[in-house]
């Protein structure tokens, strides 16, 4: 929390570029056109977090998730799903390690968060460094899609859901 | 960086060495350490040039930033119980990270303090510090200190 008060009070003033946001059980994004850092923390563990990206044509952007570098999330694995028309379709196996169903007509990205080696990224803005799943870029048609964030041990600890391309200035409309 | 010089340590008297040990917390990292710094200034102590380096341990990575600046320190000569002190420099910053290779970076610093004269040779401080990095790997940061320091020549100056 302290982290995003940060880039809230020294961003907002000045530009839209990865806006920091407030993850949740259910929040739908402004403006894909633009990218974003949306933030939360697993209280418990058991919570899904769901976005919903309303894309008014077909659209492809980077995707990735981030975790803060700090010991006590080394072993820390969130996983994230992206549900979209356009994607492939889901298999048996994957279905069966997804904390919700997946509406009809949708495809599905899974990134299961478990490669040995993890992405470092440094974030010299804000000085944060994030353990990250890589940046994956993905192509999805028009219509709503959705990002899914669980935590599949039900382990408590804090995420950043990182997508979008455009660096927006000024306030967007 | 000759005329600096020339103004630090003017040639009728030896320098004024100061040797402080700042306890420095970076708000942006939340990296708290020691950063050791050593003034050497003009024979009365007002012009400085600063030299300091420090170890901050935070819970993202290992901050390891070297300073190369200049502070001006007011009322020495006049013997004010409370010194204000204004500086910049140019330092060089390393997060070293442990499990990826480290970054690097040139930031422009600027600071504001003030310090408590205890006595002529120790002193009591605070500053506040702001980084400014414009290349490469851009960014800033924010630090405060509390400071305390030597000067084992201002005794015999007077």
């Amino acid at each position: 929390m302290t982290r995003l008060l940060w880039m809230a009070v020294l961003l907002l003033p000045t530009a839209r570029a990865h806006m920091p946001e407030t993850l949740g059980p259910d929040v739908t994004v402004p403006d894909t056109r633009f990218s974003y850092a949306y933030m939360g923390e697993f209280a418990t563990g058991e919570e899904v977090f769901v976005l919903r990206l309303p894309f008014a044509e077909d659209f492809a952007s980077p995707y990735e998730l981030l975790v803060p570098h700090r010991d006590r999330y080394r072993e820390f694995r969130p996983m994230y799903a992206l549900v979209a028309p356009g994607l492939p379709e889901a298999t048996a196996e994957e279905e069966a390690l997804l904390p919700l169903p997946i509406p009809e007509g949708y495809g599905l990205y899974l990134d299961l968060n478990d490669d040995p080696e993890r992405v470092v990224i440094f974030e010299s803005f804000f000085r944060d460094a994030y353990w990250s799943t890589g940046p994956v870029a993905l192509i999805t048609h028009a219509g709503e899609a959705q990002l899914w964030i669980w935590s599949p041990q039900g382990e408590p600890g804090e995420v950043v859901m990182a997508f979008g391309l455009e660096e927006g200035f000024g306030e967007v409309e | 960086m000759a005329a600096l010089l020339a103004l630090l340590l003017n040639a009728q008297a030896a320098p004024m060495l100061t040797v402080g040990v700042p306890l420095e917390y970076n708000v942006l990292g939340q990296n708290i350490g020691l950063r050791p710094e050593l003034l050497v200034g003009g024979p009365q102590g007002t012009h400085n040039l600063r030299v300091a380096a420090g170890v901050l341990p935070g819970p993202e990575y290992l901050y390891l930033p070297a300073n190369l600046g200049y502070r001006l320190i007011v009322g020495r000569r006049a013997g004010w119980p409370v010194l204000p002190a204004v500086g910049g420099g140019v330092e060089t910053q390393v997060f070293v990270l442990g499990d990826a290779p480290a970054v690097r970076r040139v930031a422009y610093t600027v600071e504001l303090g003030a310090s408590w004269q205890i006595n002529p040779h120790w002193a009591l401080g605070a500053q506040a510090a702001g980084e400014l990095s414009l290349y490469r790997v851009p960014g800033f940061g924010v630090s405060v200190r509390a400071l305390l320091s030597w000067t084992p020549e201002l005794g015999a100056r007077g």
